[in-house]
């Protein structure tokens, strides 16, 4: 018992501190949460700090610690602080500029920024020198190339690594055949296909979608129910990306399905992984898909193969000629014997 | 003959460590000696045998100091103390293993593949269900390997110096051969490695809660070449496929509502909280209405489809009740008949039976009398062709006669002669009063 009031007194004196630079209202909740931490076996505080301090701060704002100016109030606690900058190129077409939509109310930890038109430097400057202006950690951008393919950039600003995906397939929320819907803010359960624990290149990626696609605990706009799951699947060497609403099961029918079911909201895209950069929008190549093919090239395949039809209809006729004036029966002796 | 052959290629290993223990010389002698009293001797094919097991002694060898039967060493080192009963099995559990020379090597590189995936997947820490799937594999070259355990122990302190070496060059190896799979990627795997790990790191700390990212375990059954799942859907059969992802996201959900209970995290939203959606209320409605809108077409097709079977039905049953109807209006015709001629019979010779008969017959509304002559009449009047058709033909004449026409508009038709109220009144008073 003496041992344990000993704890409590150091912990609090390491606590107060902190406590008290911070505003005066949360200055109870903190004690308190010491007091349901120390009634907790050691082995386990680490785990449980996140647990015991959610369940009373999921309407709290979020404390954290990093050497970054804070946009929230902190409370001495740490916490996963990310913000994600999302903008897109000039030239953008519709559907994009919807699918970029749609990524915004998904991700409530981002910030928008105008139509970036790339400077002399590049895009990538020029998104870092942004990134570091708005305080963000993390980068989302869409490139729009010829008006027809879409290029998604994501990476963590500083040191971080950066990808480049060529997107496609993109069916947006508006697309009245995804009929489900979700609460603007709530945090998604990120679902990654098994082949995210295997491979390289996923292993990376996963962290990054953790990082982008996941709503930080305890952010201001987030809400406190799960509600949707973002899921990623790795299949034919890309990443589909599927939103999903949870139904949950009827409590009449629980012995029937225990599950409940899920309705797609969308969007849905699928990625295709062009490269993996060391620095952010890039440095040393950390991994290059050369199962890519540049949709230009692509195009360009296609036109050739249209103009080769008259090309290998001569060389047929060709052939056919030659086969012809070689295919003679040779003389047979004994074709004059009889008569 | 095959005993004979292992046993002769482990005495040249003992010759040429020169640190095999007595125990198992004496064994190994012992094996022989078993082993010529068995078999018949051929000693040519016993030479060129006996080259091929340089070869191949070689090749474990080689494979061994590449450390891929690191795993088996500590299994090994487990055997050890029960060798003794083990040695029978090993020699039976080898002779498997060593029936065909190409299947032999085949296995082994399959095996070594196999072999680097394990060591690199017991460094990465990942899924344990792969890993203990293929130690079962290579249960017949584990107990194979206890043999060479003495051997293994001295080249285990080479190993553990170029370990590092070995194990990045496995995992270049092994990406490769993983991408092999996946087509040719473009990896500078040590580097990606590390700044995953360097990611990883950041977020070392985290609880799940504050991540929240499940991993189900489900696979995904679309067509690869080696995996052994039965189901290999197309990835462009787009229902079946959205079927798939439909089934991995719902067993994640399951893990994920798992995980939250254990964090502490409420997961079901309850029907009384009320937030901003994503979609806004007008959208949904859209929506909404799309589905039923559908829903209706479903509807409207099912119901054409079912209205004409009925029509059809319906209009078979109807053929059935006239007919019918006609059969009993015949047979009670003729019943009428037959109590005719009964009756007129019964009645005796002074009647005259022709009277009866007319008189029957007009009560039977002479069926026989032909056509309906009400039809022919009707038909006559507004039917089309016969002698009169022609008459009822536009010809220029017919066509330009404006008798009809009056500009007055007083529309009592072509050829009526009704005046209007006002004179119709006004002569009947005249002729009232007249």
């Amino acid at each position: 018992m003496m041992g344990k009031n000993k704890k409590k007194d150091k912990q609090v004196k390491s606590k107060r501190p902190k406590a008290e630079t911070e505003e005066t209202e949360e200055e109870d909740v903190p004690s308190q949460e010491e007091a349901m931490k120390n009634e907790e076996p050691e082995e386990e505080e680490q785990a449980d700090e996140g647990a015991v301090s959610s369940e009373e701060e999921e309407e709290e704002e979020e404390p954290e610690s990093p050497p970054v100016v804070p946009s929230f109030i902190s409370d001495g606690k740490y916490r996963n602080k990310q913000r994600c900058l999302i903008s897109c190129s000039r030239g953008i077409t519709a559907r994009f500029r919807h699918l970029l939509e749609d990524l915004r109310t998904c991700i409530p930890h981002h910030k928008k920024e105008a139509k970036l038109d790339p400077g002399p430097d590049g895009i990538g400057r020029a998104m870092t020198d942004i990134a570091a202006m708005r305080e963000c950690n993390s980068v989302l951008f869409l490139e729009c190339r010829k008006r027809q393919d879409a290029y998604l950039w994501m990476g963590k600003t500083g040191t971080g690594p950066s990808v480049k995906f060529h997107v496609s397939n993109i069916h947006t929320m508006d697309e009245l055949k995804l009929t489900g819907n979700c609460m603007r803010g709530s945090r998604p359960v990120l679902s990654f296909d098994e082949s995210f624990t295997r491979l390289g290149h996923l292993k990376l990626l996963r962290e990054l979608f953790v990082d982008i696609f996941g709503t930080p605990r305890g952010h201001p706009k987030a809400k406190p129910f799960v509600d949707r799951v973002m899921a990623f699947y790795y299949a034919d060497k890309k990443i589909w990306v599927r939103n999903y609403q949870i139904t949950e099961p009827d409590p009449q029918q629980l012995k029937q399905d225990d599950k409940g079911s899920l309705v797609e909201i969308g969007p849905r895209f699928v990625l295709n992984p062009v490269c993996i950069f060391h620095g952010s929008f890039g440095g040393q190549s950390l991994f290059r898909n050369s199962a890519f093919v540049s949709p230009n090239n692509s195009r360009a395949e296609m036109r050739k193969l249209k103009g080769q039809s008259y090309v290998a209809r001569k060389e047929a006729q060709k052939k056919h000629k030659q086969r012809q004036e070689e295919m003679v029966l040779p003389e047979d002796p004994l074709d004059s014997v009889f008569r | 003959m095959a005993k004979k052959n292992k046993t002769s290629k482990a005495a040249k290993k003992a010759e040429k460590k020169g640190q095999r223990k007595e125990k198992e010389v004496k064994k190994t002698s012992s094996v022989l000696e078993e082993v010529e009293a068995m078999s018949s001797s051929d000693e040519e094919p016993l030479e060129q045998n006996n080259k091929n097991w340089n070869a191949k002694a070689k090749a474990l060898k080689e494979m061994i100091e590449s450390g891929s039967y690191d795993k088996l060493v500590a299994k090994g080192k487990a055997e050890k103390d029960s060798k003794d009963d083990n040695d029978d099995d090993d020699d039976e559990s080898i002779e498997e293993v060593v029936l065909d020379d190409e299947e032999d090597n085949q296995k082994n590189k399959g095996n070594n593949k196999r072999k680097r995936k394990n060591t690199k997947e017991a460094e990465t820490k990942d899924s344990d269900g792969q890993e203990h799937s293929e130690e079962s594999e290579q249960s017949d070259e584990e107990e194979m390997e206890d043999e060479e355990d003495p051997e293994e122990q001295q080249q285990k302190s080479k190993r553990d110096q170029t370990e590092e070496e070995e194990i990045e060059s496995e995992n270049s190896e092994e990406e490769e051969d993983n991408d092999d799979e996946h087509g040719v990627f473009d990896t500078n795997s040590k580097a990606l490695s590390a700044k995953t790990a360097q990611l990883q790191a950041e977020k070392g700390t985290f609880p799940w809660a504050e991540r929240f990212d499940v991993v189900p375990s489900e696979p995904l059954p679309f067509g690869k070449a080696d995996e052994d799942t039965g189901n290999k859907i197309d990835i462009h059969d787009d229902l079946n496929r959205e079927v798939a992802f439909y089934d991995v996201a719902l067993e994640a959900v399951q893990l994920a509502r798992t995980k939250c209970k254990q964090a502490g995290i409420p997961f079901a939203r309850p029907d009384d909280f009320f937030a901003e959606m994503v979609k806004t209320d007008d959208h949904m409605a859209r929506v909404k209405d799309r589905l039923i809108f559908e829903n209706k077409k479903i509807e409207a097709v099912a119901q054409r489809k079912s209205n004409k079977e009925q029509k059809l039905r319906s209009k078979e049953a109807h053929s059935n009740k006239i007919a019918e109807k006609a059969r009993r209006k015949k047979d009670n015709m003729n019943f009428v008949d037959d109590w005719a001629k009964g009756a007129a019979s019964n009645r005796g010779g002074k009647y005259n039976d022709q009277d009866d008969q007319v008189y029957l017959r007009k009560m039977q509304g002479r069926d026989n009398n032909g056509p309906n002559k009400k039809r022919m009449a009707a038909n006559k009047k507004y039917g089309f062709g016969g002698k009169r058709g022609r008459f009822k033909q536009n010809d220029p004449k017919s066509m330009n006669d404006m008798s009809g026409f009056n500009p007055k508009g007083n529309f009592g038709g072509m050829g009526s002669k009704r005046h209007g109220k006002r004179a119709r009144d006004a002569t009947r008073k005249r002729q009232k009063t007249s």
